[in-house]
């Protein structure tokens, strides 16, 4: 560093020289005192719930905000109680956000990865789960829970302030995963832990009972790896030891682009949705075969054979997908590492009767689906019903969050 | 103790601060200042405190802001060029022995070397500001590179034809700018001018840690212009003084942990070529891993290490590793051999590249020196 700085304050007021030295005297001295005082920040009796790693955010339904642990292999619901809605299509836009978040983390944008992002719908805050870290990031395949662990939680809120969510004094239920994948096993292509791929999403799923679960994508240590289990929603305790109710369906599903059935690799992004009034979840893949499964015939110890409708391109992540409206029909936005955004019509998926069982000869295949501008999405979200937010990559390489109307889309 | 001392020199103090706040007995009271811990290698790495404020009570109006950001972050004189998100931490208040308060605020996380801690201390419309570089990297980072040993060794009596200096480094070193770090000095402390033959840049080995240098073949030839005209670099009788400057940097760019002195006796020439029929092998028992040549003499230690190999009956390699033996002198006068499987029996040889040589450039095929006309 060639700079030199000088202190605003030294140069403003002539530096005492004697008090100086009395100050460095009493300055050793005091720094030999235990402290007596207060704590301003968060609650220090309240130790925070041992969470491993935040791999995934959502909000339930009724509010909670639940965090995926691929780490300790369990689901956290943290009840944020009574908070004040917020109705409104404004967003306070943020650029080069990983500089700001460098900040409050004491340390350089370049070092700053954000794992997922979450719309708290009640007060349209944006959570965020961060790490600090990336020195180890080896392959362009390596997604963020990769590279490290998430341990910071951050929300931005409408008026583009980042504060930190402390959860200590939270109150919570957990849910642990039967049998997640093991720590030990490898990645051969990404040369990291498959264990960050324990919980690769999940979401709060309406079953056609009128019963819900929380349904989490992930691996488990089954030789058919892929996994959808379900979570009894609300979760019966704070301890998390009600597996009994859950179930876990190993999962596979013809790959059209490589011409193979597939069990190894996790879902990427899923979303539910009610095929002719049974509940289903959209899902879609690496490289992006896009897949539609029964949520009814997710029985424990089942194996089930989800039905490829699309190829959506190889070389490509499907990193986050919503459902909204626009002129009365829903569609299925889909956020991607190395494609545009892409817009399904949910009347094609249910009109759609074919199913992809043969190596595709082109680069996409089945269902159809609009390109929109929108490349170096990495993280998506709705704020509402009407606007959608996202962190994109630029081209001078800041990642900016910012938000979109979904009727322009 | 002082590293703490390190902190407080980049403490910034404002006379008068104090007086607004209590003025009844000012002139017995501290000033306020503003402290941080810098030194990365200690566990309150990027805490910052503001000392002797007035009095033990919950100070409302007071506030301290710290950020920790990238040097273009802020201007010439340390302020924050635009509005940015100050660092994750708790501020706590203590209360110390002379009844002053410190406000302590500590960073959630370390702050990463290389940025800038800026503290602002508000109390009213009085402002305390201070900023500190954070060091590149922490002091308990690996420590400097050193030459770990010269060959010929230091103290010995080298032969006045020598033809090669080993300098063997810790660490990989930047082959750049290092003739002019390399000096040979008389016995009055004078370099002796084109003692070494100049490459700029040096000789290394692949991974850059032993350098290579040549004292001047032309002026040991005899004969030859350079001889003629400046004489031998080495006489014997000479002590000479083989230096390195202290400034010769490694890879990391960073200068050396000292500047290196071997000191040396300048015997007679080596004239003779060596002779692996003198060798002495001493053959492993079956069962045994290890066998051993004695040279009878002292040999380039370098090329002995590489250019001698065991063989079997049918001459056909044994693989084994071989290390140079050196007597307390630290000459190469052997080789032994660390075989990779207990020896099954038989005889034992050795084959020798021609090419290995002795200190002064002899070598096993024929002298280094060659008179034309048959003379020696």
């Amino acid at each position: 560093m060639s700079r030199s700085f000088s202190s605003v304050a030294a140069r403003r007021v002539p530096r005492s020289s004697v008090a100086f030295v009395v100050a460095l005297i009493l300055a050793l001295l005091g720094s030999a005192v235990p402290a007596v005082g207060q704590d301003t920040a968060d609650d220090a009796d309240q130790a925070a719930p041992p969470i491993g790693s935040l791999s995934v955010l959502a909000f339930a339904p009724s509010g909670e905000l639940l965090i995926g642990d691929s780490k300790n292999g369990t689901v956290w619901a943290f009840d944020l109680g009574e908070r004040t809605p917020r109705t409104s299509n404004e967003a306070t836009p943020i650029g080069d956000l990983e500089t700001q978040i460098a900040a409050l983390l004491g340390t350089r944008s370049s070092e700053v990865m954000i794992h997922d992002l979450a719309v708290d719908r009640i007060t349209q805050e944006i959570y965020l789960a961060v790490s600090r870290g990336r020195a180890t990031w080896e392959s362009r395949w390596q997604l963020p829970n990769d590279v490290a662990d998430a341990q910071v939680l951050l929300k931005v809120t409408p008026e583009a302030e980042i504060l930190e969510v402390p959860l200590a004094g939270v109150p919570y239920r957990q849910a642990r995963l039967p049998n997640p994948i093991a720590a030990d096993k490898m990645s051969e292509w990404k040369g990291s832990s498959l264990r960050a791929d324990a919980i690769s999403d999940l979401a709060v799923v309406e079953d056609d009972d009128g019963g819900a679960s929380v349904v989490v994508a992930g691996l488990s240590n089954e030789e058919f790896a892929s996994t959808l289990w379900r979570l009894p929603w609300p979760f019966a305790d704070a301890a998390g030891e009600s597996n009994a109710a859950s179930s876990a369906t190993s999962i596979e599903i013809f790959h059209g682009a490589h011409g193979v059935w597939e069990t190894h690799s996790p879902i990427r992004a899923f979303v539910p949705y009610r095929l002719d009034g049974a509940q289903h979840l959209l899902a879609a893949y690496l490289c992006t075969p896009f897949v539609t499964l029964p949520v009814a015939a997710l029985d424990d110890g089942a194996h089930l054979r989800g039905r490829t409708i699309a190829e959506f391109g190889w070389g490509n992540y499907p990193l986050d997908m919503v459902v909204y409206r626009k002129d009365g029909r829903d569609r299925v936005l889909i956020a991607n590492s190395n494609q545009t955004w892409m817009i399904v019509d949910a009347e094609d998926i249910a009109r759609y009767e074919g199913e992809i069982t043969r190596e595709v000869e082109g680069f996409t295949a089945g269902v159809a689906f609009e390109q929109r501008s929108g490349a170096g999405i990495q993280q998506m979200d709705l704020l509402n019903d009407e606007v959608v937010v996202f962190l994109q990559r630029q081209p001078g390489g800041t990642l900016n969050l910012s938000h979109f109307p979904t009727d322009r889309l | 103790m002082a590293s703490i001392v390190l902190g407080l020199v980049a403490c910034a103090v404002s006379p008068g601060f104090l007086a607004s706040a209590r003025a009844d007995d000012e002139a017995r009271r501290p000033q306020p200042l503003l402290w941080a811990q810098v030194d990365p290698a200690l566990p309150a790495f990027g805490r910052v405190e503001a000392r002797g404020l007035g009095g033990v009570r919950p100070l409302d109006d007071v506030r301290l802001v710290v950020h920790a950001l990238e040097p273009t972050r802020l201007d010439s004189v340390g302020r924050v060029v635009a509005e940015m998100p100050s660092l994750l931490g708790r501020t706590e208040t203590s209360e110390a022995f002379d009844g002053t308060t410190t406000l302590a605020f500590t960073p959630r996380f370390p702050p990463a070397p290389g940025l800038v801690l800026r503290a602002r201390l508000e109390l009213g419309e009085q402002v305390l500001e201070a900023h500190w570089e954070l060091p590149e990297a922490p002091s308990t980072e690996k420590p400097l590179t050193v030459v770990e040993g010269v060959e010929p060794c230091a103290g010995g009596i080298v032969p006045a034809n020598l033809l090669r200096f080993y300098v063997h480094f810790s660490a990989p070193m930047l082959p750049v700018d290092v003739a002019r770090h390399v000096h040979l000095l008389d016995a009055a402390g004078a370099e002796i001018p084109l003692a070494f033959v100049e490459i700029s840049d040096g000789l290394w080995d692949p991974a850059r840690q032993r350098l290579t240098l040549w004292v001047h073949p032309g002026r040991i030839k005899r004969g030859v212009g350079p001889h003629e005209v400046l004489g031998p670099v080495l006489t014997p009788g000479d002590r000479v003084t083989l230096r390195l400057d202290g400034t010769l940097r490694d890879a990391a760019g960073r200068e050396l942990a000292s500047a290196l002195e071997q000191h040396y006796l300048v015997g007679p020439a080596d004239r003779v070529a060596p002779d692996p029929t003198d060798w002495t092998l001493a053959s492993p028992a079956p069962g045994q891993l290890e066998a051993r040549i004695d040279f009878g003499e002292t040999l380039d230690p370098a090329l002995a290490a590489r250019m001698i190999e065991l063989v079997d009956t049918d001459e056909r390699p044994i693989v084994a590793r071989a290390v140079v033996e050196k007597d307390a002198g630290c000459a190469a006068r052997g080789l032994r051999f660390a075989l990779a499987e207990p020896w099954r029996g038989g005889k034992v040889a050795f084959r020798v590249d021609p090419a290995l040589e002795d200190l002064a450039g002899n070598r096993v095929d024929g002298l280094f020196e060659q008179a034309l006309d048959g003379r020696d």
